[in-house]
């Protein structure tokens, strides 16, 4: 085929007549969204329960993108800053939202997203971005290791004489919720955690370091730790350790003193299909067994009221799934942590390097 | 003399005698045509976005030097870059130690013992760093494969910690990397005429005194090879600290990718890699003069 001069002047005409006509259509649904996930299991879940449902109904095909959480924060960025946005919804945590504001489309009372009020838990609106999943940090023990009195609390795991025993904390770079723990440990009330004590922090995180046999990189290293008997108490994320009890670990867990581990669905600003993104985040409410099949297997309740009213006792229990529990999550303060994340950073590393 | 026998040799993966040949013989521009493909693609690919990064590390926010300054005053850095320095030295040396004898082995005349040592080599070479250092995990954990079999046999009461220290890093590291160090030496031991060992053995030197009056003085640039691409390789190590380090094990490329995603400074972090690179590049030309100095030694 040759391009003749006709068509080359042609050309402008038509991408403006194309552009008009799209702009007429300003709601309607493009025909793909592209959505970061962590991969594995947990894609795969998604992918069973709500991806592959909301194409069924809308026709939108879902493109699942994996990458780890530092990957999908340093490439949005990445992407803003070279004007080519090619991913529409990221997932980050739900109490960093006000942090990265500048990277994220404003929902304002989320309005648009009718669903959320529908069916949300409280707070699930977040102004930029739409809380998709509820868990937390918290201390998991081994039952056995503790026939007589369990521990309850972060104080009981700094208590080496009442407890004895093998620990982990852990070491991937994120040590928010262990200062926090430690400061809870050492007596300060959850209402004046904020702004943290770092130099109480870490006085009280000296006694415990050379208690700790462990320091776990990854979720999965924190499972074969409650698995192989290692230890008998560690920090752990509320799907792993309801992953090691449905794989049959002796394991229990309190939310005494927990660390909300809270994600959210967010659009990015300038995303290539926002239409399709608020769709899908309007349907990610719309049916509650799906959020109920996501939780027994994950481990992570949603924000979905009627999806979590339909859990079994035993796991509204052990889950994020009661107003008693919600009551208990710490969650840190985004202003404290947008003005603090590199020096405390800075300060975790040496001290634990030390 | 030395000619005629580096011919008489199988060709070994750098035959010295090869380059003459071929040099001279395209024209100027000829191989600036060649080579063209290669640059564009590293100026675009490699050199500009690297470039951009670092020159942030001196234009965000403003024109400044806050980043290195930063760098200098938080001990942290000095710390941990220090450490990383050391860990790769341990590393060159474990895998000098260890990799010389295996190139040495492959060196030798003869078919089936070299081409087993050359596949032992080889092999875990087009293995994903991943992999073997996951390997390692299943070796070294408290329930692993070596803690399992001393205990059984009764050799140690309580499993040993190995698994998340420094010890185990250096390990991983060193098996990661040897292939790097022992190919070098193979190719210099390879191009190595084997008239000269066998003449010094004529005139009455023995076995010990022939290795280290003639074939280690002459291998010497594969070694100062192989400890450079180990050595450079392990200042930017990543995977492997990551996955079987403790908390002491903190190596500078963890940091920087801390700072790239965790903390989003982009700035901060090209001011680390800017010392990093410094840091390969001063080795690159300190290893390089070394080099030149020992060929001036060997020839004449």
């Amino acid at each position: 085929m040759t391009l003749s001069r006709r068509t080359v002047l042609l050309a402008p005409a038509f991408i403006a007549a194309t552009s008009l006509a799209s702009a007429a259509r300003a709601d309607e649904l493009e025909s793909t969204v592209v959505i970061r996930t962590t991969g594995g299991v947990f894609e795969a879940a998604l992918k069973r329960d709500f991806f592959e449902p909301f194409t069924k109904a809308t026709g939108v095909r879902v493109i699942p993108v994996a990458a780890s959480a530092g990957e999908m924060l340093a490439k949005s960025r990445a992407m803003q800053e070279s004007g080519r946005v090619e991913w529409d919804i990221i997932s980050p945590q739900y109490d960093d939202l006000p942090n990265l504001a500048p990277l994220l489309m404003d929902l304002g009372d989320c309005t648009s997203i009718p669903n959320i009020s529908r069916d949300g838990v409280p707070g699930t609106c977040g102004r930029w971005g739409e809380l998709y999943l509820t868990g937390a940090e918290l201390l998991a023990f081994n039952p056995q290791a503790f026939p007589q009195r369990k521990p309850s609390s972060w104080n009981d795991f700094y208590d080496v004489e009442v407890f004895p025993g093998r620990r982990a904390l852990s070491n991937t770079g994120v040590p928010w919720g262990m200062l926090i723990q430690a400061l809870c440990a050492d007596g300060v009330p959850r209402e004046a955690l904020f702004p943290l004590d770092l130099d109480r922090a870490f006085r009280k995180l000296d006694t415990i370091k050379p208690h700790i046999s462990v320091w776990w990189r990854t979720g999965d290293q924190s499972q074969a730790l409650m698995r192989s008997g290692d230890v008998v108490m560690q920090t752990m994320w509320l799907g792993r350790a309801y992953a090691s009890r449905r794989a049959g670990v002796p394991i229990e867990w309190t939310f005494n003193q927990s660390v909300a581990d809270f994600g959210a669905w967010a659009i990015l600003k300038g995303a290539p299909h926002p239409n399709a993104a608020k769709a899908f985040l309007n349907f990610y409410m719309e049916n509650p067994e799906a959020h109920t099949a996501f939780a027994r297997e994950m481990g992570y309740t949603t924000s979905s009221r009627d999806g979590q009213a339909l859990l079994s006792p035993e796991d509204k229990e052990g889950l994020v799934a009661t107003p008693e529990t919600f009551a208990k999550i710490i969650h840190i303060d985004p202003a404290w942590l947008a003005a603090n994340r590199a020096p405390a950073l800075e300060r975790w590393n040496r001290w634990l390097a030390a | 003399m030395s000619v005629t026998t580096v011919t008489d040799l199988p060709a070994g993966p750098a035959v010295p005698a090869a380059a003459p040949a071929l040099r001279g013989r395209l024209s100027l521009p000829l191989s600036l045509l060649l080579v063209a493909p290669l640059v564009l693609l590293l100026a675009w690919a490699f050199f500009l976005p690297i470039g951009r990064l670092l020159l942030t590390s001196v234009t965000e926010p403003t024109l400044t030097l806050t980043n290195y300054r930063r760098l200098i005053t938080q001990p942290l850095y000095a710390e941990v870059i220090l450490r990383t320095v050391w860990i790769s030295f341990a590393c060159t040396a474990a895998a000098l130690l260890l990799g010389y004898p295996v190139a040495a082995l492959m060196a030798r005349p003869g078919r089936v013992v070299p081409k087993i040592a050359a596949v032992c080599v080889m092999v875990p070479l087009w293995t994903s760093v991943l992999v073997r250092s996951y390997a390692w995990i299943i070796l070294l954990d408290r329930k692993g494969v070596i803690n399992t079999l001393l205990v059984q046999s009764g050799v140690i009461a309580k499993p040993l910690t190995m698994l998340y220290t420094d010890g185990a890093v250096l390990m991983a590291m060193t098996h990661v990397l040897l292939p790097f160090m022992i190919l070098p030496i193979y190719s210099s031991l390879r191009s190595l005429p084997v008239d000269l060992p066998r003449a010094a053995a004529n005139l009455g030197a023995g076995r010990v005194r022939v290795f280290f009056a003639v074939t280690l003085p002459l291998s010497l640039p594969g070694v100062f090879a192989g400890c450079l691409l180990v050595f450079v390789m392990a200042l930017g190590f990543y995977v492997t600290p990551a996955l079987l380090g403790g908390p002491q094990t903190l190596m500078i490329a963890t940091l920087i990718g801390q700072q790239a995603t965790e903390l989003l400074d982009w700035p901060f972090a090209g001011a680390i890699s800017c010392v990093l690179l410094v840091l390969s590049l001063g080795m690159v030309i300190t290893f390089k003069r070394l080099l030149r100095l020992d060929r001036v030694v060997a020839h004449d």
